[in-house]
């Protein structure tokens, strides 16, 4: 807790902390944002699953790119577990299978950033 | 601050905490623990969600995921199923009482899209104890902008946006602000008023627990402008909860320099002392709340000299409501074209309402001027409760008076609603329904501002009183018919003679429930019946000796033991000991027995 001097400091401040709040902000307008969805289903988890939330919010972060990274029930499609679901906002959302942390930052670079159409898992 | 991957938003309103809202939080912390999740997940205690009939609220972050009516026990479940497998825990979920389906997250629901949130901001978002979430939603950067501009220059910004006064007066902010600018003097005061005194009606309440700090800028700016370095904020003392938040909201600012000397570098110091009502509703009027913070009798004294010109020890004061200070730092940050566009033309920005009473959805709202009475009510609202039907819509508490369906499509705004002969009023909006008396209504607000009169002026003090006499004789059936000329001439000399608005409107409730529900008036006076059966003596429980087939079931539950018959034979009623509780309606099986 420092006294804030002058009106820069009170800038560089704001600064410092608006990243905290980004998740909560991003949150606010889910229709702005590319939603990451991370299942959670037993075979999922079994294969690594829960390392995947924190591995979206940091690559995210440093490439500088707003998302909202949530976990979610279950996305079907056990056999190709870890299974996750990207909307791109006003499209219909799309998922990928087999995600590994380095797989997380290739979707995150090709499909978020530079909007490539990356194969994923095909619906009937 | 670590860095954390979710959170869980718990309300920490005085509503949901008499529910046991810190409980909840303590429990889901406990859970978190157990899960091994406690740093990644984040419980945040804020302020009120505004939901508060579905209350304790708990709300997922990122997902919106919006939990109603929580318990303490539900913790474990949250944070097993919704923390670590993604999962809804359904059972918690808002179910939508139009559709009778679960609405999983608060952005798809009628109570909130219509809404938009200026005042309140910030409540329901950030945790209201910590100045550094405040300040990474550009907290205080309005204050920063405005001190490095002229206080003239920001004065035409807030004249420019059309902000009106939200406590009920409707004078526009910015002119005051200039009046107390304008009048010199070597000391000046700046005021919050945070009495909040209309039964029912918890907005401010509401800003002050969720976001005190936005109160806190807002003196600072306002005192900056009109050239007072102090502040003072007259809180209720019933608002406990307000009070502590604000306490620490104001210690906190000093702390971090942004209240005290030299505030940011400048020439500019200001401070804020917390000063105490005693329960008095009548100190909400603004000479009255000035007296009393002089140690003297809250009584209002004739205005001029207003305020801005003469006020607290006889310095220029200026006098703001909370919710009008809320809008203060977004008019400055995002300019008074914005604030402009929002509303209609003599009433521009965003309302906050209290909305109560017979309506599903009851809590707190904000939203744009101009949004129909019948959005609120229907849309927001969810409509009237248990199916019935609509009757009256109050607004501006006991000052204010009622609106009927012909009114429902008005464009809520301050002049509508007083050519509609109500009034804006700090934001109260309670729905009645046709089992609401409106006799009764008019009684009850009258109770209440004979109760709250201070007294000083006659007409008030004797003429309320008399009114409040006739509408007590009216409704213990012993009115006649010209006591409807008389309730009429004698509100009219109240309100044109009275000293404050207090005893100025107070007679605004029987007015306006005379215009537009005479007839009820009439029954009770002329035919000594009460229409929505809620008047007691107005009423008599009678069997139906065609349908009764003394089963005695009634006379066995009566209380008072009014009921008597022979087994098989109709049972009659004794209405000399009927305490009208309503015990044998309710129970009789063959629906015998009817309200007369």
């Amino acid at each position: 807790m420092e006294r804030i001097n002058t009106p820069e400091d009170l800038a560089r401040l704001r600064e410092r902390l608006c990243s905290e709040m980004e998740i909560r902000e991003n949150s606010n307008q889910p229709d702005r944002y590319p939603q990451i969805r991370i299942s959670m289903d037993d075979r999922s988890l079994a294969a690594g699953a829960d390392r995947l939330e924190s591995c979206f919010i940091d690559t995210l972060k440093e490439r500088g790119i707003r998302g909202i990274v949530t976990k979610t029930g279950d996305l079907g499609h056990h056999e190709q577990a870890p299974v996750v679901e990207i909307s791109l906002p006003g499209e219909p959302p799309a998922l990928y299978g087999k995600i590994t942390p380095q797989r997380a930052q290739e979707l995150v670079e090709r499909v978020i950033r530079r909007r490539e159409s990356v194969e994923g898992i095909v619906t009937e | 601050m670590a860095r954390f991957n979710n959170y869980i938003l718990v309300c920490g309103g005085t509503g949901c905490r008499a529910s046991h809202s810190e409980q909840i939080i303590e429990a889901l912390r406990k859970a978190l623990e157990e899960a091994g999740a406690a740093d990644q997940t984040q419980v945040i205690r804020t302020g009120c969600f505004g939901f508060c009939e579905q209350g304790p609220i708990v709300k997922m972050i990122p997902d919106n995921t919006f939990y109603v009516s929580v318990k303490p026990e539900d913790a474990p479940e949250i944070v097993r199923e919704h923390v670590v497998r993604g999962r809804k825990v359904e059972r918690l979920l808002y179910t939508a009482p139009d559709t009778g389906e679960h609405v999983p997250d608060s952005k798809h629901m009628k109570f909130y899209k219509p809404q938009m949130r200026i005042a309140l901001r910030n409540c329901g978002f950030i945790d209201p104890e910590n100045i550094g979430e405040y300040i990474a939603r550009d907290g205080y950067a309005a204050l920063s902008k405005t001190l490095q501009m002229k206080p003239e220059e920001v004065i035409q910004q807030i004249i420019d946006s059309g902000l009106r006064g939200r406590g009920g007066g409707g004078f526009p902010t910015g002119l005051k602000w200039q009046i107390t600018r304008n009048t010199p003097s070597e000391r000046k005061y700046v005021v919050c008023n945070a009495d909040e005194g209309d039964p029912g009606a918890f907005m401010d309440r509401s800003i002050l627990e969720g976001d005190p700090h936005s109160i806190v800028e807002a003196m600072a700016i306002n005192g900056y402008c009109t050239g007072a370095s102090h502040g003072l904020v007259y809180i209720r003392a019933e608002y406990p909860l307000a009070i502590e938040r604000l306490r620490k909201a104001i210690e906190q600012a000093r702390q971090y320099g942004l209240l005290g000397d030299h505030i940011l570098g400048s020439d500019f110091s200001f401070d804020i002392e917390l000063r105490y009502g005693a329960g008095a509703f009548v100190c909400g009027e603004e000479t009255a709340l000035i007296h009393s913070m002089e140690g003297r009798r809250g009584e209002p004294t004739v205005k001029p000299p207003y305020p801005s010109e003469s006020g607290y020890k006889g310095y220029p004061t200026n006098v703001n409501n909370v919710e009008t200070y809320a809008n203060i730092p977004p008019i400055l940050l995002n300019g008074a074209a914005w604030f402009a566009s929002i509303g209609t033309e003599r009433s521009k920005g965003t309302k906050v309402f209290a909305l109560a009473g017979k309506v599903n959805n009851v809590g707190l709202i904000e939203v744009p001027m101009g949004t129909t009475l019948r959005e609120v009510i229907f849309e927001i609202g969810g409509g009237i409760k248990n199916g019935k039907k609509f009757k009256a819509v109050q607004t501006g508490g006991p000052s204010g008076g009622c609106l009927t369906e012909k009114h429902l499509d008005t464009p809520i705004d301050y002049d509508n609603l007083l050519q509609c002969g109500s009034m804006m009023g700090s934001g109260g909006m309670i729905v009645m329904d046709e089992d609401d008396c409106m006799v009764s209504v008019a009684k009850f607000y009258l109770e209440f501002t004979v109760d709250e009169s201070c007294g000083k002026c006659t007409p008030c003090r004797i003429g309320n009183k008399r009114l409040l006499e006739i509408l007590e004789r009216i409704t213990r059936g012993q009115g006649r018919e010209e006591d409807l000329d008389e309730l009429r001439n004698l509100s009219s000399v109240i309100r044109d003679s009275s000293l404050c608005a207090l005893g100025q409107t107070a007679p605004n409730p029987v007015l306006s429930t005379m215009e537009n529900f005479w007839d009820e008036y009439v029954a009770h006076v002329r035919d000594h019946t009460c229409p929505a059966h809620r008047c007691r003596d107005l009423m008599s429980y009678v069997i139906d000796p065609r349908i009764c087939k003394g089963c005695s079931l009634c006379a066995r539950m009566c209380p008072p033991g009014a009921i008597s018959g022979i087994p098989k034979q109709p049972y009659a009623i004794d209405q000399s000991r009927c305490i009208k509780c309503g015990t044998c309606l309710e129970k009789c099986r063959f629906g015998a027995i009817s309200i007369q």
